[in-house]
């Protein structure tokens, strides 16, 4: 069935033929004789009649091995037409006489054979020109074959009992199998490899009982269990075919993997129940402004049901108390893709004011367009107002201490960061001459600075007692007690609290106390001599007994007392050589 | 009231559906007269319904021949044209007409079975072309 464009050659073949079977038989009268008068039919048209049927059955055999080239309708009608031809021809052959039963019988054969030819010529070649146009046929078969091999989408088709004739390529490759293994085979009693989970089948009942002719097409996901354990979602639509009766023909069914889509829903409600259950405000605006989404804490924090709230254009974001160049520069940086961060008050639905602490983002779609901008945000109103407290606290911590009559510094890697206002007594410096700068200056010397320096290095708790001195803006040397003690102890870097006193006057005094000690044991040291001397002189000069018996008496008076006085002395040297060592 | 239409819808759509069949029987059944009484008008009336038919198939498959991808449809068509022509010849020279100087029963079976070989042969070569 590949010739083509024979149309000439075939009708002159044609036309001589039958001119020459005509002539055969009105002019040469050379054509068998098919009857004689009085004996009836001939041997020749009886014979002929079984050999035309038997080339009929032939051709009938042949056409049915080409059946594929034929649609379907039309090869039947062409074979039942052709059947009628050889019932029409064995009719002819049991006719003896022209007008009896089997004749007529053989002449309704004939018509019934015409007719059906009619049907499948001109029926269907006019009604329906595309069963007959093969090319075409074949050419839109081709194409629409190489679209539905080509999906990544599964298509199949099924009878009504489920028996599946027609699979696609993707559908196999999704499954693991061949075509074999499901065409001809019932949608339930294929082996595929996956199973349909129990809980899914009465889904899948319910779903083919939908259709009828009002309801054709019908969508359902359902899960296919592998062997290894994987679950996939697969989700068909399917479309029922009915007749003219309304009984379904055959099913076309398409299918697609929606694991990936099934997935990603879940996942997305996994982080819908975050965003809900998170005690931080979530709204999502849109790029106009308005709002799309708030979670349930914004109820709670604004009093502001989701009802009121989406839909509404928030003026500037909800951003509340914000002053005009802090929102600038938040709209920048939204807009320039960045997020932004601040903290402002806002009011509540019932007026009262709160604090946020609120981060606003832009959200980008694939293309990098700005969709959405996302405000996150905490009521940080009790932590305002902790804040507050402790600062209230620490000022007037501060004001005690800068009213203490004694110097207080705070130290950090030897620098002044803090001092009272006792410390400018001491040093003659002001605050902001002290603080920022590096103590070296105050030292008297390099080696004091040092040596105060390497203090602490090693003792880790308690307080540390040292005394140096320091000169002042008039440049007088002062002796200053330092206490000295880490804020905490364990991390030196922290810093220290010193506590300064000008101990000078203290020590000018003790000074002078120890100078007169000394002149007074050198001035008692001095006595003893010339006593000794007079002590002798009385002994050898006076013979007077009575008179030197009075002075050696009043002499001996003398040595108690500087006895007495050595001794006390000895008490003092032992508490000076004391206070010398320890302080 | 829409019971009754939807019954008369129903009705006509099963005569639509099976008009063919219908349309035979009631050929079949009106023939059957003439087959029986009027044998001669029967038979003329086969044979030229048959040959409008050949030529019908004829003109659909001359006007269709540049859709096809192959002559199976020209072969049949034109086979059956002159299966026709035959036929007519066959009708115009049976036996009682009186179109034909020839006399009797042998001129209109010759062409008859002239015509049913031409029929065989255009069938059987067909699947080739």
């Amino acid at each position: 069935m590949n010739r083509k464009g024979n149309l000439p050659k075939i009708f002159i073949s044609y036309f001589i033929i039958t001119g020459l079977l005509i002539s055969s038989i009105f002019f040469w009268e050379v054509f068998p004789t098919c009857y004689v008068e009085g004996q009836g039919l001939t041997p020749f048209k009886v014979a002929s009649e079984y050999i035309i049927s038997l080339i009929l059955v032939i051709a009938l055999h042949l056409l049915y091995t080409k059946r594929s080239f034929f649609q379907i309708r039309i090869f039947y009608l062409i074979l039942a037409s052709i059947i009628l031809t050889i019932f029409a021809e064995i009719s002819f052959t049991a006719h003896v006489s022209i007008y009896d039963f089997s004749k007529m019988l053989g002449l309704y054969f004939k018509l019934i054979s015409f007719l059906l030819l009619y049907k499948a010529f001109i029926s269907i070649g006019l009604k329906e020109p595309y069963s007959l146009l093969f090319k075409k046929l074949k050419e839109s078969e081709e194409e629409y074959r190489t679209i539905v091999e080509g999906q990544t989408e599964f298509i199949t088709k099924f009878l009504p009992d489920g028996t599946h004739t027609f699979v696609n390529d993707a559908m196999c490759k999704f499954f693991g199998i061949t075509k074999e293994d499901i065409l001809g085979k019932k949608i339930f009693e294929m082996d595929i490899g996956a199973t349909i989970p129990n809980e899914d089948m009465g889904m899948i009942d319910k779903h083919f009982a939908k259709f009828s002719p009002a309801n054709q097409i019908n969508t359902i996901a359902h899960r296919f269990v592998f062997p290894d354990g994987n679950e996939k979602w697969v989700e068909w639509t399917d479309r029922a075919i009915f007749d003219k009766k309304g009984n379904i023909l055959e099913f076309q069914s398409i299918g697609r993997d929606i694991t990936d889509r099934k997935m990603m829903r879940e996942e997305i409600t996994l982080l819908h129940n975050a965003i809900e259950q998170t005690p931080i405000i979530v709204k999502i605006i849109d790029k106009d402004g308005k709002i799309e989404y708030v979670n349930p804490q914004y109820v709670e924090v604004t009093g502001y049901d989701p009802s009121e709230a989406l839909g509404k254009k928030p003026r500037l974001f909800e951003t509340g108390f914000l002053p005009k160049g802090r929102f600038e520069e938040l709209w920048d940086s939204i807009c320039s893709g960045k997020s932004w961060k601040g903290e402002f008050q806002n009011r509540k639905k019932d007026g009262t004011m709160y604090w946020e602490l609120a981060s606003i983002s832009p959200v980008r779609n694939s293309i990098g367009e700005i969709t959405h901008f996302i405000k996150v945000s905490e009521d940080i109103t009790y932590k305002k107002l902790a804040e507050k407290e402790i600062q209230e606290k620490e000022e007037a911590l501060r004001g005690i201490l800068s009213a203490a009559p004694i110097g207080i510094n705070l130290f950090q890697n030897r620098t002044m960061i803090w001092c009272n206002h006792h410390m400018t007594k001491i040093t003659g410096y002001s605050e902001q001459e002290l603080i920022g700068r590096n103590t070296k200056f105050l030292y008297a010397s390099e080696e004091e600075y040092k040596r105060l320096g390497e203090l602490y290095k090693e003792k880790v708790d308690g307080h540390i007692n040292s005394e140096t001195q320091w000169i002042t803006k008039d440049r007088r040397v002062i002796d200053v007690s330092i206490l000295l003690n880490p804020l905490n102890p364990y991390d030196l870097s922290k810093g220290y609290i010193t506590i300064v006193s000008d101990i000078t006057n203290a020590k000018r005094s003790q000074r002078q106390l120890d100078e007169n000690l000394e002149y007074f044991a050198h001035l008692v040291d001095h006595i003893r001599n010339p006593l000794t001397i007079l002590s002798g002189f009385v002994q050898v000069e006076t013979g007077n007994e009575k008179l030197k018996e009075r002075l050696l008496r009043q002499i001996d008076r003398i040595e108690e007392l500087i006895k007495q006085l050595d001794q006390g002395w000895m008490d003092t040297e032992d508490t000076r050589k004391f206070m010398k060592r320890y302080m | 009231m829409l019971q009754s239409i939807n019954n008369r819808s129903s009705f006509t759509k099963a005569i639509h559906d099976n008009i063919d069949a219908i349309c035979l029987v009631l050929a079949v059944v009106l023939l059957y007269p003439l087959a029986t009484n009027y044998f001669l008008v029967f038979h003329s009336s086969v044979e030229i319904f048959s040959m409008v038919i050949a030529a019908g198939i004829f003109i659909i498959a001359r006007n269709t021949k540049d859709y096809q991808d192959n002559d199976f449809f020209i072969l049949i068509g034109v086979g059956y044209l002159f299966i026709g022509i035959i036929d007519g010849l066959h009708t115009l020279g049976y036996e009682g007409m009186g179109v034909f100087q020839m006399q009797g029963h042998n001129l209109a079976n010759q062409l008859w079975i002239a015509a049913r070989y031409l029929q065989a042969i255009t069938l059987l070569i067909s699947p080739f072309f």
